[in-house]
């Protein structure tokens, strides 16, 4: 069904000298109308950039429109795809559909682009209010800011069905606006309200049996998208879940089957936000409520407008229909259902966002001034006085922390020019954050003989170590176990030191101490498999923790040779011994011993599993080997074989073995914790009121719902989720304060004190560290 | 009389033309920025025969290019001017060598690379004895005949150049190429008498006249203002590289205020800003929003 303002619409995108922010509702032909812009314009001989946030939407429209545009050369950008194996070159592509960190590594290297980049004529921006997300917004705002210089003349179509500020957003774009909240499918709202939160399961089995349409539910989390789809399952419902913890084919099944009809109902996270065609004819918003490590609130309008998008299928639905479950305490969802969107921010107001940005305008060639730089940031989305003091306060800072230089130029009639050291360069070539550069160099000059363990610490620090897989507070004793017996350097260092060297504190460096110890029992052989059991994890969390590793690590040898040096010391080999070991180690999944088979000219991480495989299991191994044996694996001839024994009878002669760690646990944690009491309850509970009433019957308030207590058999037993998982839950804890429990009094009191003063590692201290502490600085 | 438009094999040269000048090769890297963008606003663009030298087949501009024949070279002071088989030639001493420039090795680079070509001229500057003026003009003739009878490309247009320092010479010279075929004339030598407005409106004008149903092009006209006092008197076509020179100097012509020490991107906006006052065309909202920026905040 076209939209009823079609021909304004089309008017409107074909007469605008800028382009057209289309400020559409989900579902009411955005795609449809850009697609025939992208038409006209490659038709007249121009190309056109497709921004889109999610692969599987790329793949999807790779897809459609490469069939439907036989004649042109339709190309596909994303990380999947290095630049050798495009299926279209950029030069030659007329569309090219790509995300927006592939269009931000087209602007940073703007040079070895430069064939094409002038070529564009259109620029589509799909889902353009990922423009204000955190993490990613800020290189599409780079990236987008970078291309406008590159080439001007571009006109830019923005696509998004939430924004509130959809004027600001076009100003800054120099583009008109078209705003329509019409819908194919009319969407109807519909309000649930639960007294308590453990009614919520059971009324939505009752409104998902009674519903004769699809249903998509929208949960906060991916363990909680697992047990409504089980617990519908158990009730005779068709259902799946659906999360970025399942791999892609997982996902892409359980996609397919929810379009075939053969699953009824989808239970799924926010990912589903965004992306993939996949309508139903009802939403459930099942969490309205999220709660963001500190506190809960109120999901945004944008969320559940993004959400409730996914309800109604053309020429199938006559309505769609969105259910939200909101608590009887907290009913007013008049923003949400009126479309009261909230406006997007830049996110460069974040320093390690305008850090990044910084230094890729000065290595990129975009400044070569401080006055120039200040200028520059004047074309970025958002920009008033305080970002020019923010930037004159970083550039300082990354100046002092030898991310750029300032040096005196060849006429006095210039100021002093900027240039970006090989720190500043490599991290805007390898598009990581200045501080993660800074932190492996730090590793690199202070800690030499820093352990493989410390390395994937380090690795696992960073801001560019994604996902952040986080660990339950019943796994810190696991996890403190495991840590006593590492060979490490870094967990020598007392805590406060500790925090300051990895820049992170608090449960993010339990995060990161956890991984580090699964990548390190990744490659003692163990399968991500059995980890993510252990862990408490998926599997495909800890893959692409390592896909991002085995990325990490040739930054980190990157900045082993800094400006006037040159790797040939002793230790700065030893270091990129390590570092070669380690990918190698991390790519096939195995220890530093099988890993040193690739320091044989030839051998290759594939060959070293092979060899592995076939009970070679490192140099020694190698060296004592008969090259008959060796010729019999496929893919080995005989001479091959006899070269590779001789080479690995020199390096044992050598001694290289003995650059491989010998195994001597150094960890540095306090031994006897009481992990009794996860301290972060015990810190939400003190923001809990508590009534009591007669019989030892308990109401806790204060948090996401009212909860019920009851002292049953001299046990205290709370209605809450937390606590029927086994947990002490801090509605417990807070009744125990109530009661004036002696052991909780002491346990609160003792909250205040820090083990500082020792040197040692607590880590439930860590653990209750205040999370936003220290996340302002880029460092 | 109307001048019609002449049609090349890359696109059609519209009159009246504004030819932006840009160059090949590394010597002025702003340019490879520019270039691209040039099209965006003038339906042609200027090389110097000495630029089109180092132009890539991957950055031949698409639309129609005008390329000149090098003869201001015999300005510079290691330059000499030759006759040789009744033709002019430019004998260029410097550091890596002697050059000898003719009409046939100009004509012949033209056949590869251009749409419009310009015979090869020798620049008669103010002040030249008469002697001298007369010979230059004499030798610029005689290439401009000579290349229109040699010319094997028949695609490639060729305009004949006039070099003259009063209306009575402008006249002869116009005289010299009156329907023997070409297709356009171009008057060069009027940068250094423009401010001589009586003269150089007596040189257009005589030489209008006298070719009435041809287009003029004049070489290196560098303010908007003059270029639309001279198509009153009749003249065609112009080019010139003010538009980038001023830009260099972070002079936005739309601007009061200079900015020094922009960057090579700024610079890029402003040229293009500074073009657009030749060519009348409006530049996007984007280039005018990144202007506003620069200037006003």
């Amino acid at each position: 069904m076209l939209h009823p303002d079609y021909n304004d619409i089309v008017k409107q995108l074909s007469q605008s000298k800028g382009g057209l922010l289309l400020n559409l509702a989900t579902g009411s032909g955005k795609t449809h109308l850009a697609f025939e812009q992208i038409l006209r314009t490659i038709e007249y001989g121009a190309k056109v950039i497709y921004i889109t946030p999610l692969r599987a939407q790329a793949n999807e429209l790779f897809k459609v429109w490469s069939s439907r545009l036989e004649n042109y050369a339709v190309g596909i950008y994303t990380g999947e795809f290095a630049d050798s194996e495009l299926p279209v070159p950029f030069k030659t592509a007329d569309l090219l559909i790509m995300t927006p960190e592939r269009l931000d590594a087209c602007t940073r290297f703007w040079r070895n682009h430069w064939s094409w980049i002038p070529s564009i004529k259109l620029l589509v921006i799909d889902e353009i209010h990922l423009l204000g997300d955190i993490h990613r917004g800020s290189r599409l705002e780079g990236a987008t800011t970078r291309f406008r210089r590159l080439n001007p003349f571009s006109r830019i179509i923005g696509l998004t069905a939430t924004i509130g500020n959809p004027k600001s957003l076009a100003s800054w774009l120099q583009i008109e606006v078209f705003q329509s909240s019409w819908r194919p499918i009319p969407l109807e709202w519909k309000q649930v309200s639960f007294k308590q939160a453990k009614d919520k399961k059971q009324t939505l089995t009752d409104l998902i049996t009674n519903e004769k349409s699809q249903s998509i539910i929208f949960v906060q989390s991916r363990r909680k998208a697992e047990e409504i789809s089980s617990h519908l399952q158990e009730n005779g419902v068709l259902a799946s879940h659906h999360h970025a913890g399942l791999d892609k084919s997982s996902r892409e099944q359980v996609e397919n089957e929810f379009r075939q009809r053969k699953l009824s109902v989808l239970v799924c996270t926010p990912t589903l936000e965004m992306g993939v065609n996949l309508p139903a004819g009802h939403v459930v918003i099942y969490d309205a409520q999220q709660y963001d490590g500190f506190k809960f609130s109120n999901i945004t309008t944008n969320s559940a407008w993004q959400r409730a998008g996914r309800a109604g299928r053309p020429g199938l639905d006559s309505k769609a229909l969105a259910t939200i479950f909101t608590p009887e305490w907290n009913k007013n969802i008049d923003n949400i259902v009126n479309g009261h969107f909230e406006a997007i921010k830049s996110p460069l107001e974040s320093d390690a966002n305008l850090a990044e940005q910084l230094i890729v305008e000065v290595s990129s060639g975009f400044a070569k001034e401080e006055p120039q730089l200040l200028r520059n940031l004047n074309l970025y989305f958002s920009t008033d006085q305080q970002r020019k003091e923010q930037t004159k306060r970083i550039l300082r800072e990354m100046v002092a922390a030898g991310m750029l230089v300032e040096f005196a130029p060849d006429t006095a009639k210039q100021g002093l020019q900027l240039r970006a050291t090989k720190l500043g360069r490599l991290a805007a070539r390898n598009m990581v954050q200045p501080s993660t550069v800074l932190l492996f160099k730090k590793i690199i000059d202070n800690y030499q003989h820093a352990s493989i363990f410390d390395y994937f610490l380090s690795l696992c620090s960073t801001n560019d170590c994604e996902p952040i897989i986080p660990l339950d507070y019943e796994l810190l004793a696991q996890l403190q176990a495991e840590l006593i017996s590492r060979q490490t350097l870094l967990l020598q260092e007392d805590e406060v030191r500790l925090r300051s060297v990895l820049n992170i504190q608090g449960k993010r460096l339990i995060n990161a101490l956890a991984m580090a110890c699964m990548l390190d029992e990744f490659c003692q052989g163990i399968f991500v498999d059995d980890l993510a059991i252990r862990w408490g994890c998926y599997p495909f969390e800890i893959s692409r923790v390592i896909e991002s590793c085995i990325r990490l690590t040739s930054t980190f040898k990157g900045c082993i040779i800094t400006e006037d040096e040159e790797a040939t010391s002793t230790d700065s080999l030893t270091i990129q011994l390590k570092l070669n070991l380690i990918s190698t180690m991390l790519q096939i999944g195995c220890n530093s011993k099988t890993a040193s088979l690739t320091f044989v000219e030839g051998i290759g991480p594939k060959l070293a599993k092979k060899l592995y495989d076939n009970e070679i299991k490192d140099l020694e191994d190698l060296s004592l080997a008969e090259p008959e044996y060796l010729s019999e694996i496929q893919g080995i001839s005989f001479s091959r074989a006899k070269r590779w024994i001789n080479i690995a009878e020199q390096l044992v002669e050598d001694g290289y073995l003995s650059t491989l760690e010998q195994w001597q646990p150094t960890a540095n944690l306090t031994k006897h914790t009481n992990f009794e009491i996860d301290v972060y309850r015990l810190i939400r509970s003190q923001e809990l009121s508590v009534e009591e009433f007669p019989e030892s019957r308990f109401r806790v308030e204060g948090g996401s719902e009212p909860h019920f207590l009851r002292i049953e058999n001299k046990t205290l037993k709370c209605d809450c989720k937390d606590f029927s998982k086994g947990h002490i839950c801090k509605h417990i804890l807070a009744v125990r304060r109530h009661k004036e429990d002696p052991f909780i009094l002491q346990e609160i009191e003792n909250l205040n004190k820090r083990s500082d003063i020792s040197s040692e590692i607590s880590l439930k201290d860590i653990w209750k560290t205040d999370l936003a502490a220290g996340e302002s600085s880029w460092r | 009389m109307a001048i019609e438009n002449i049609t090349t094999q890359n696109g059609e040269l519209a009159f009246p033309n504004f030819s932006p000048v840009t160059t090949f090769g590394d010597k002025y890297p702003l340019d490879n920025l520019l270039r691209p963008y040039l099209p965006m606003l003038s339906n042609s663009i200027m090389v110097s025969h000495y630029y089109a030298q180092f132009m890539k087949p991957s950055e031949r501009p698409n639309c129609p290019l005008l390329v000149d024949s090098g003869g201001f070279a015999a300005l510079f002071n290691n330059t000499k001017i030759r006759k040789h088989k009744g033709l002019g030639t430019l004998i260029i001493d410097s550091e890596n060598g002697r050059e000898i420039i003719t009409p046939e090795k100009v004509i012949r680079f033209q056949e590869k690379v251009a749409d419009v070509a310009f015979t090869l001229d020798f620049p008669i500057p103010p002040n030249t004895n008469l002697k001298e003026a007369k010979r230059r003009q004499e030798l610029t003739i005689a290439n401009a005949l000579w290349a229109l009878e040699n010319r094997k490309d028949k695609n490639m247009k060729l305009f004949g150049c006039i070099q003259a320092w009063d209306a009575v010479s402008g006249k002869n010279n116009a005289l010299a190429y009156k329907d023997k075929g070409f297709d356009g004339i171009a008057i060069g030598g009027l940068v250094p008498r423009v401010k001589n407005k009586e003269l150089v409106r007596a040189i257009v004008t005589s030489i209008r006249d006298t070719v009435p149903d041809l287009p003029i092009h004049i070489f290196g006209i560098g303010k908007p203002e003059t270029v639309k006092w001279l198509l009153e008197l009749g003249a065609n076509s112009f080019d010139s590289s003010s538009y980038v020179q001023s830009a260099v100097s972070g002079d936005c012509w739309d601007y009061s205020k200079i900015i020094e020490q922009t960057n090579q991107f700024e610079k890029t906006l402003i040229a293009l800003n500074n073009l657009s006052k030749f060519t009348n065309c409006s530049l996007p909202p984007n280039i005018n929003w990144q202007l506003k920026q620069l200037f006003e905040i």
